[in-house]
């Protein structure tokens, strides 16, 4: 009995030891850790980070959440940060944060491969793919269940009565892409503003109006306003809804793997700037900053456009995503950036107000 | 009872028993109370009257209820059928019954949504349904089947216990079965199975990766506690729901205390071997056996289900053979597996450590303030994991003590909650030790250190490793205590798997589900060979 005892205890030491050693070498195998906060897709993130962890031998944890959902926690943290990078997300998102002085200031050198357009020329974030928003139509029930409704290919067929409950999108409280939808409204009803004869002056108040009015008609016809701005994705590969508003690059993920659905791109969408920053005050800042720096390089735009969601590069050169239409080919609003990101909080409120989805 | 009082107390004592005392008062105490003080008046007022909490409420006690009734009408089957029929493949039974012990509770739900949802391969391949089986019907067959092992084991224990030569005498007189069953097995059976009932009620009330993963919009209180804190950051909120999420599962604890009279609440002895017993007719027999044989099948889907999901490409879609989900293994999410195995053996040991100590120093002795930490000692029974979690959140993660973000906070979390089993197996187990042995060491010259070390010790080892190993089951398995804990880094293979399953990455996720049982099963494997000793016997040590 006793020696079964003694047996058992230095077995639980042996364990212990063995396990401890084992944490102990696996942490310091990597000498250094970077916590990245990361609004992409799963494939793509495993991809970026692998490389990274490769390249430079720094082990890297991942905390994975919608754009809204990033933003919340690094606000959430701001006294104690606990992340050292920001990936994904549209730039408005990150630009909010850099106004709440929740970036920090970097000059990677890689930022010469950005065009000016796509970075903040403060230098809190930069701009290192692209993406367009359009619809994700679910086939075999649209061919089922929508007989003689003629297919959405312009955000204004959205409103026919018929597709009543069938629809899903994103709330633009949490998803950054359904911001992006908002204001995109407002910039197209300006744009066709002076076929109405409306003057320039009041062309973008003119298009705020009507584009509300567009979402309360919109409204009628939504079964649910998702958190994340995947999610009407899956809902409309699973056949909760027919159709569904979301990132084109995302909605392609779900016609490779087969699901009957087809992506439509309307004319006159709205396109993002997906955003990188370094978290002010995070744990790692040194090697947040070689994070960066390698997110903005022409491999890891590569790695972007190749793997998992397929984005579109902004380095010119780098290999556009194979199979998808060239972005070029995309009938995009005039879009005011500064303005959208001035006239959010305001923006937010008013659709709380208006339409309370 | 006879508590037996042990030597009067001496330095060893008093030093280990206010290390103990601090230890229940910093990290069971502590967290409670800042729960339920966290949110002001108005902060409750405000939660408690909103719409959606109130339906989460009214959810809550109707799933509880159904979920319950079910599982424990299953459990109760199936152990009558092991303890009261001839039926063949019995071992093969009771081992079965055993595996869902390894896998958390929400595995269920996955292989539910693989057979049953969108792209179900029943709803949408065999059946041609477009619709997807959610809501709390799902929730409801889903947590009938994850709990009704708990069940058994409790109800089987009870059963074994039961005295053999009742029944037989009542047959002798000339009852029939049912009569026999009707009025001494049952009766006897009561409050062990009230018990068990009760038990259930609160792993279902607390149970929140099946709701989760499968109820969809039907809010239940721990999924609303979860979204005021993830999506809302409302931690008045998610405190006010937990406190009231506490208030009936200890109300089931406290009912359970006053059946069992002070008995054991959760543990079986152990000593009920398998007793001969009358048993019953033989077309009743294969009535048993079929159900159990559906039981059987109803386990094997389950995990055949999933092993099928990680090796197809694209589930419902796409059924050619693939190995790349395999990938997630070595990837990112990968490496929380490695964190599960770490974080669940320390918390496992832990707990069982403690429970020794406890189960001597406090049970075993007199003092002044015993009841109190005996009662404190059970207490995390009561309390629902979530809550615990928001509890450990809310007291941890401020000075003086900061551990938020850390893998201290963790296990500690998972350690405090796995302290009643080992603390019951250990009592139970001091029972059946006379205070004889003991007095005899002493008498022979032995110090304090000595008895404890060299008399009681080795006589509690078999309690000690059935502490260790339900701990560390309970804590690989666990999801709602670990999920406000972890941190990037610092997580656990659950939540890795959720968040895979909330990304709708199915083939990572069951492929990484699969590797955590696998590992389970592989330590108790392991354990098995090392120690000799079956896992069920273990098992009727706890609950």
């Amino acid at each position: 009995m006793k020696t079964q005892l003694r047996m058992l205890v230095i077995g639980i030491l042996i364990v212990s030891v063995i396990t401890g050693i084992g944490g102990l070498t696996i942490s310091s195998a990597y000498p250094q850790r970077m916590t990245l906060y990361a609004a992409l897709d799963e494939p793509t993130l495993e991809a970026l980070i692998s490389k990274f962890e490769e390249d430079t031998g720094i082990s890297v944890d991942l905390w994975r959440g919608g754009a809204g959902e990033v933003a919340a926690r690094i606000r959430a943290e701001a006294a104690a940060p606990k992340g050292d990078v920001f990936i994904g997300g549209s730039v408005d998102v990150h630009g909010d944060l850099a106004l709440e002085g929740l970036l920090a200031k970097t000059a990677p050198e890689n930022a010469k491969l950005i065009p000016e357009p796509y970075k903040d020329p403060e230098g809190y974030w930069y701009g290192w793919y692209l993406g367009v928003l359009g619809l994700v139509l679910n086939t075999e029930l649209f061919e089922k269940e929508m007989e003689g409704i003629p297919r959405p290919v312009s955000w204004d067929e959205l409103l026919r009565p018929e597709w009543k409950g069938k629809v899903s999108t994103s709330g633009p409280h949490t998803s950054g892409g359904a911001y992006i939808f908002l204001v995109t409204q407002i910039f197209r009803f300006e744009k066709y503003a002076p076929f109405f004869g409306i003057p320039k002056g009041k062309a973008r108040e003119a298009g705020e109006e009507a584009a509300f009015a567009w979402f309360k008609a919109f409204k009628e016809n939504v079964k649910v306003f998702t958190i994340k701005a995947t999610e009407p994705i899956v809902l409309t590969a699973m056949g909760e809804t027919i159709v569904g508003m979301s990132w084109a690059h995302d909605i392609l993920v779900y016609v490779e793997k087969g699901y009957p659905v087809e992506l439509i791109v309307p004319p006159d969408t709205g396109f993002e700037i997906g955003g990188a920053s370094v978290i002010a005050g995070g744990p790692n800042p040194e090697a947040a900053k070689m994070f960066l720096n390698f997110v903005l390089s022409k491999e890891a735009q590569e790695i972007n456009a190749t793997v998992g969601a397929k984005r579109y590069p902004v380095t010119p050169g780098v290999v556009s995503p194979p199979g998808a239409p060239s972005f070029e080919s995309f009938s995009l609003v005039p879009y005011d950036r500064e303005w959208a990101i001035a006239n959010k909080a305001r923006l937010l409120d008013k659709w709380d107000q208006v339409i309370g989805g | 009872m006879g508590e037996q009082i042990r030597s009067k107390l001496d330095l060893l004592a008093i030093f280990v028993i206010i290390l103990l005392a601090l230890v229940l008062l910093i990290f069971v105490i502590l967290p409670v109370i800042k729960v339920f003080i966290y949110p002001s008046i108005k902060e409750y007022i405000v939660i408690l009257t909103r719409p959606r909490s109130l339906r989460a409420m009214q959810n809550s006690l109707f799933i509880t209820v159904m979920s319950t009734l079910t599982a424990t009408l299953m459990g109760f089957i199936y152990a009558y059928a092991m303890n009261y029929t001839s039926m063949p493949g019995k071992r093969f039974l009771k081992s079965v019954i055993l595996l869902p012990l390894l896998s958390p509770p929400f595995i269920v739900a996955l292989a539910w949504i693989l057979l049953f949802g969108g792209q179900g391969l029943i709803t949408r391949q065999l059946l041609g349904w477009r619709r997807s089986i959610f809501g709390w019907h799902g929730l409801w067959v889903v947590q009938s089947i994850a709990f009704f092992p708990y069940a058994y084991l409790i109800i089987n224990g009870i059963l074994e216990g039961i005295d053999a030569n009742l029944e037989y005498a009542a047959k002798n007189a000339g009852a029939n079965g049912f009569y026999v069953f009707r009025t001494v097995t049952f009766p006897l059976a009561l409050p062990g199975l009230l018990n068990a009932a009760i038990l259930i009620a609160i792993y279902v009330l607390a149970d929140f990766g099946n709701p989760i993963v499968i109820a969809g919009g039907w809010p239940v209180i721990p999924t609303e506690i979860f979204g005021r804190i993830s999506g809302h950051y409302d931690l008045a909120g998610a405190a006010g729901l937990s406190a009231v999420l506490l208030l009936p599962a200890f109300g089931l604890f406290l009912l359970s205390r006053m059946i069992l009279k002070g008995k054991s609440f959760i543990t079986v002895t152990g000593r009920g071997a398998a007793q001969e017993r009358p048993l019953v007719t033989s077309p009743t027999k294969w009535v048993f056996f079929s159900f159990c044989l559906f039981i059987v099948i109803l386990i094997v889907s389950v995990y055949g289900t999933l092993v099928a999901g990680a090796f197809v490409k694209t589930w419902g879609i796409n059924w050619s053979p693939s190995l790349e989900h395999l990938q997630v293994l070595w990837g990112v999410r990968g490496k929380s597996l490695y964190n599960s195995l770490f974080y669940s053996f320390f918390a496992g040991l832990g707990a069982a450590v403690f429970a020794v100590l406890a189960a001597y120093f406090i049970y075993g002795k007199a003092f002044w303030g015993k009841q109190v930490l005996d009662f404190i000692s059970l207490l995390p029974a009561a309390i629902p994991g979530i809550f615990l979690g928001v509890g450990f959140l809310l007291a941890f993660n401020a000075p003086p003590i900061v551990l938020g973000g850390t893998a201290t906070i963790v296990i500690l979390g998972l350690m405090v909650w796995n302290i009643p089993l080992g603390y019951q197996a250990c009592t139970a187990g001091l029972e059946q030790i006379g205070s004889e042995i003991e007095e005899a060491a002493i008498n022979l010259g032995a110090n304090p250190l000595r008895v404890f070390k060299d008399t009681i010790l080795p006589l509690l080892k078999t309690p000690f490793l059935a502490g260790f190993i339900m701990g560390f089951l309970r804590s690989i398995t666990n999801l709602s205590i670990v999920i406000f804990l972890i941190a990037p880094g610092k997580t656990v293979a659950t939540v890795a798997i959720l968040d895979l399953i909330q990304y709708a990455e199915l083939g990572s996720a069951v492929t990484l589900a699969v590797a955590l049982f696998g590992m389970a099963l592989a330590v108790v494997g392991i354990a098995q060979i090392l120690l000799g000793r079956g896992l069920r016997e273990l098992m009727g040590f706890g609950g």
